[in-house]
């Protein structure tokens, strides 16, 4: 748990409110108790940060039923191509969600969810971040008898048209990715006002790990032939402890997940 | 008196008087310039981390050059108004030092070794081409990346904390000074770091310091330094042309016992690529990893691995145990494909450039071609089923070397070309494609052949399916899901199958055409399988430690000579890639001029030392340098006499390289001496017995 602090990009009047106006922050017995408090106007742009975020996970696992296109991708053009345009398509896609997300929960929750806020960070929790993505990278090299995983993935013995296709692999999870991290850093907005405390309790981690992660993990299984699921699960944890330590900061969780995304 | 203690005073405290009336101490200059210092740490582990990675090594030797770099990099920080921008250049600077490491270290690790020289910038475009993974080296990245994101992170940070930097005019001046001087340094350093270089007398090279390796200057500075000596050093002095013209008429080759044993036949040459022994061969002690490897996994004994290896490869086999063959058992090569396949045409190969790309249409009447063409009016083609613009060989082939025709994939009859899925051609295809033009029954030919399907990577290829299916139905080499490098093997020895099916083609095409009888056909591996560390791993020999380190690089030279009986002999001396071309001419009968020739006939009493154009190395089978200064492997049973027996002939050859080097750069032959050159060596075959002293009279004559 982190020490709470306000979000700069949750307009200032939800802290007055969940503080009561005062400079400390109150201490709830109960989470009931701390929900109460918080007025309904504020409630509704929390409950809309949540339908925003269980919208996002939707398009996120409805995407995939693009695939099924993949016949009609074949006559365009057989092989490799196919694929690469099942990739353009999400990408265009996610481009066009992410740009309507973000002007919807403007208007409707008034709260910018990408623009960039000063973390607090101390060179402590700038090294632990680095730490994390380190070990995380590290293991994962390891378990490949010490070659980068990137390494693996891009495949030895491939042609330029194969190794297209493996790098597009990678924006596709890289725009999984920022999805997926919008969704934790709304559940976390959300729940934050919703229950406000002394002490923040990490809900965007705890999102990223037990509802995107796993539903990721079993779409990876169930639906791709995309190597190491297990291991891309294992990596939200490294993406929840780096969103906790950058204190929620998306564009610093982000940049350095899709690090370890990568390598 | 005040005036006489200030004289006395020592320069120490004079100096430290100077820094603290200017307000300067050591303690604020660090806090001042943390960015920098941390910059310069960054740096200098970044560089020496990827020196580690490739010459196993935390230090360099000749680390000025790059010094000069980093301090100029740092002056440069000095006239930047604040820290924020100060930051910005340092981590740019950071970032390029690890891209030009890693572009580097990537070079070295996929061509087993290739330290960057200014030539090889000619091959970019091939390498892009055959770029199908690349090899990046996790401890250089990831320490190299922490580093960065540490550097990036904390100087982010304190960027702002820092007291802000000292930009009064005085430091201004005091840094454009350092500024000239650091450039000064690194003027001089590039300059005496290379002015040593002398076309005329490459003797410089047996006693230099250079390891060959990024131990000396590390990598970034021998990226500067052969971007100095390649735009600035490189010049070849063609100096006295009657000198050269008497050094080349000087010798000429030796007779040998088989001198003349296939005079007048056809010639087949075939460069087979990365062939090496143990594709076919079964050796536990030379390939603990090979077929023997396999075999003992299995319990299976030594007979019946062979018997089983004689079905996979029948025609190899049939080439290597036929009475005509002779088999150089111990031959070498320590190059990349296109030094391998001109020093077989030529017999030599200058230093500095890639004669491909460099010289693709210079002049050169000693070339096998163009001796057949001239002294024999044979016809000579070169067949490849590679890309036709590789290497530049659609040119440099017909008009430096002297072929009638280059055919590449494009002009075969390829149906199922399907490289632009990870395939690569099957070499039986362009044999059956092509046998009647390579093997014409109409006239004396000379035939040069170039493979690839053994080319790396060595992954699981469609079009080798069948060759799969043959080795597991005899449980040779089976598939293992654990072990990457005994895969590669089995893809690498898959592919060799179907050489040994393209050889097959050919033998059965010149006996139906009864052919087979006078051709001359020679097959060799260009170089070893350096692509994933195959030859490493198969040998089991990963360093020059090893004791038998040079058996890395040995790799199959086999001459069938017609079908006559000559016992099937194995020569054990000493043979390498330079050797082919004396050893065919020797076998045609032809005498040639010797100075113009690094290796030696198979069947000479003398023996060659071969001088690695790709890898600056000189190497025998008992000896590997850089130079005498700096041998990195020597045989236990290599003596004091050996070691000078083997510098004589190292300086004879540097002697010739030298001279090849000034007549490739003034394109020597072009012209009245090619004639020349034909018509010497006319007179020279007229009479075979002839003396170099005859023959440099009948020349004067």
């Amino acid at each position: 748990m982190t020490e709470a602090t306000p979000d700069t990009n949750i307009p200032a009047a939800s802290n007055v409110a969940a503080t009561g106006g005062e400079t400390e922050q109150p201490v709830y017995a109960d989470f009931r108790v701390a929900n109460r408090a918080v007025p309904p106007s504020e409630k509704r742009k929390a409950y809309g940060m949540l339908v925003a975020a269980g919208v996002t996970l939707a398009v996120l696992f409805l995407s995939r039923l693009i695939w099924y296109l993949e016949p009609a991708l074949d006559k365009v053009y057989y092989g490799t191509l196919s694929e690469i345009l099942y990739y353009i398509i999400i990408g265009v896609l996610f481009t066009a969600y992410i740009v309507g997300l973000n002007i919807c929960v403007k208007k409707a929750c008034d709260t910018r969810m990408f623009k960039p806020k000063k973390p607090q960070m101390t060179i402590t929790r700038a090294l632990g971040v680095i730490a994390v993505a380190a070990v995380a990278v590290f293991i994962a090299s390891a378990s490949f008898k010490f070659k980068l995983k990137l390494q693996i993935e891009m495949g030895t013995g491939v042609t330029m048209a194969t190794a297209l296709t493996n790098i597009a692999v990678y924006f596709y999870y890289a725009f999984h990715l920022w999805l997926g991290l919008a969704a934790a850093a709304l559940v976390q907005r959300a729940m934050t006002i919703l229950v406000p405390a002394k002490y923040s309790l990490p809900w965007g981690s705890i999102f990223l790990v037990a509802v995107f992660g796993l539903l990721e993990f079993v779409c990876e299984l169930e639906l791709t032939d995309h190597l190491y699921p297990s291991m891309y699960y294992l990596f939200t944890l490294a993406y929840a402890a780096v969103f906790e330590l950058t204190d929620h900061s998306f564009h610093l969780t982000y940049w350095t997940s899709v690090a370890i995304l990568v390598l | 008196m005040e005036e006489q203690t200030e004289q006395k005073q020592p320069f120490k405290t004079k100096l430290k008087n100077f820094f603290k009336k200017s307000g300067v101490t050591l303690r604020t200059f660090l806090l001042t310039n943390y960015l920098m210092c941390a910059y310069i740490v960054a740096s200098l582990l970044i560089e020496l981390t990827g020196i580690a990675v490739t010459a196993g090594k935390f230090y360099m030797t000749e680390p000025w050059l790059y010094l000069t770099l980093i301090a100029f990099a740092c002056l440069i920080s000095q006239f930047l108004p604040g820290h924020k921008s100060r930051y910005a250049l340092f981590l740019v600077a950071l970032l390029a030092n690890f891209t030009l490491d890693l572009i580097f270290i990537v070079v070295y690790d996929s061509t087993g070794g290739t330290v960057f020289d200014f030539a090889m910038l000619n091959l970019r475009q091939d390498a892009m081409m055959i770029v199908e993974s690349l090899p990046f080296s996790f401890t250089y990245v990831f320490v190299s990346a922490l580093i960065i994101a540490l550097y990036g992170t904390i100087g982010f940070m304190l960027r702002k904390r820092i007291p802000a930097p000292n930009v009064a005019n005085s430091a201004r001046i005091t840094t454009a000074a350092l500024t000239a001087l650091v450039l000064g340094g690194n003027f001089l350093l590039s300059y005496f770091g290379n002015f040593k270089y002398d076309s005329n007398d490459l003797s410089y090279m047996l006693e230099q310091t250079e390891t060959g390796t990024y131990s000396n200057k590390g990598i970034v500075g021998n990226f500067y330094n052969e971007l100095v000596r390649g735009l600035w050093f490189s010049e070849i002095d063609v100096g006295d042309k009657k000198e050269l013209h008497d050094y080349i008429y000087k010798e000429i080759t030796d007779t040998t016992p088989m001198t003349g044993k296939a005079a007048d036949y056809n010639v087949v040459t075939i460069l087979c690529e990365s062939f090496e022994w143990f594709t076919f061969l079964y050796d536990a002690q030379r390939y603990p990893n090979g077929f023997a490897r396999a075999a003992a996994v299995k319990n299976d004994d030594m007979q019946s691995v062979v018997n089983n290896l004689k079905k996979l490869f029948p025609n190899l086999y049939r080439f290597y145990d036929s009475d005509a063959t002779v088999v150089l058992d111990n031959s070498y090569s320590l190059n990349k494909t296109d030094i391998s396949e001109n020093e077989s045409i030529i017999g030599n190969y200058p230093l500095y450039e890639y004669i491909n790309y460099a010289y693709p249409e210079n002049t050169l009447p000693y070339s096998l071609p163009n001796i057949l063409k001239n002294m024999y009016g044979v016809e000579s083609n070169s067949f490849h089923d590679g890309t036709k613009t590789f290497y530049n060989r659609n040119i440099h082939h017909v008009k430096a070397l002297g072929f009638n025709s280059y055919t590449s994939s494009e002009d075969m009859d390829m149906v199922t070309d399907d490289t632009g899925l990870g395939e690569r051609n099957l070499d039986s295809m362009m044999f059956e494609a092509c046998k009647e033009d390579m093997f014409p029954t109409d006239r004396r030919f000379n035939t040069y052949i170039t493979t690839i399907t053994q080319h790396g990577q060595y992954a699981y290829r469609e079009n080798l399916q069948p060759y799969y299916e043959k080795m597991d139905a005899l449980g040779i080499l089976p598939y293992n899901e654990d072990d990457d490098d005994a895969n590669a093997l089995r893809f690498y020895c898959a592919a060799g199958m179907d050489l040994d099916k393209a050889i097959g083609i050919m033998l059965d095409y010149l006996e139906e055409n009864g052919l087979a009888d006078n051709t001359l056909i020679t097959l060799f591996g260009d170089h070893n399988v350096y692509y994933q560390g195959v030859s490493n791993y198969v040998k089991n020999i990963y360093n020059s430690d090893a004791p038998n380190y040079t058996e890395l690089y040995r790799v199959p030279v086999m001459m069938k000579v017609g079908n006559q009986t000559l016992g099937n002999p194995h020569i054990k001396k000493f043979t390498c890639v330079l050797d082919i071309y004396p050893t065919i001419l020797d076998l045609l009968g032809v005498t040639v001029f010797s100075n113009l020739t690094y290796g030696v006939s198979a069947f000479s009493e003398q023996t060659s030392v071969l001088y690695s154009r790709a890898y600056s190395k000189f190497m025998t089978d008992k000896i590997y340098f850089n130079s005498m200064s700096n041998i990195i492997y020597l045989s236990a049973d290599a003596d004091e006499d050996y070691l000078r027996q083997i510098k004589r002939s190292a300086t004879v050859l540097l002697d010739k390289i030298s001279h090849v080097n000034r007549i490739f750069a003034d394109d020597y032959f072009k012209g009245a001496n090619a004639t020349e050159y034909y018509n010497l060596l006319k007179a020279v075959n007229d009479a075979p017995a002839l003396s170099a002293h005859t023959a440099q009279r009948q020349r004067l004559a």
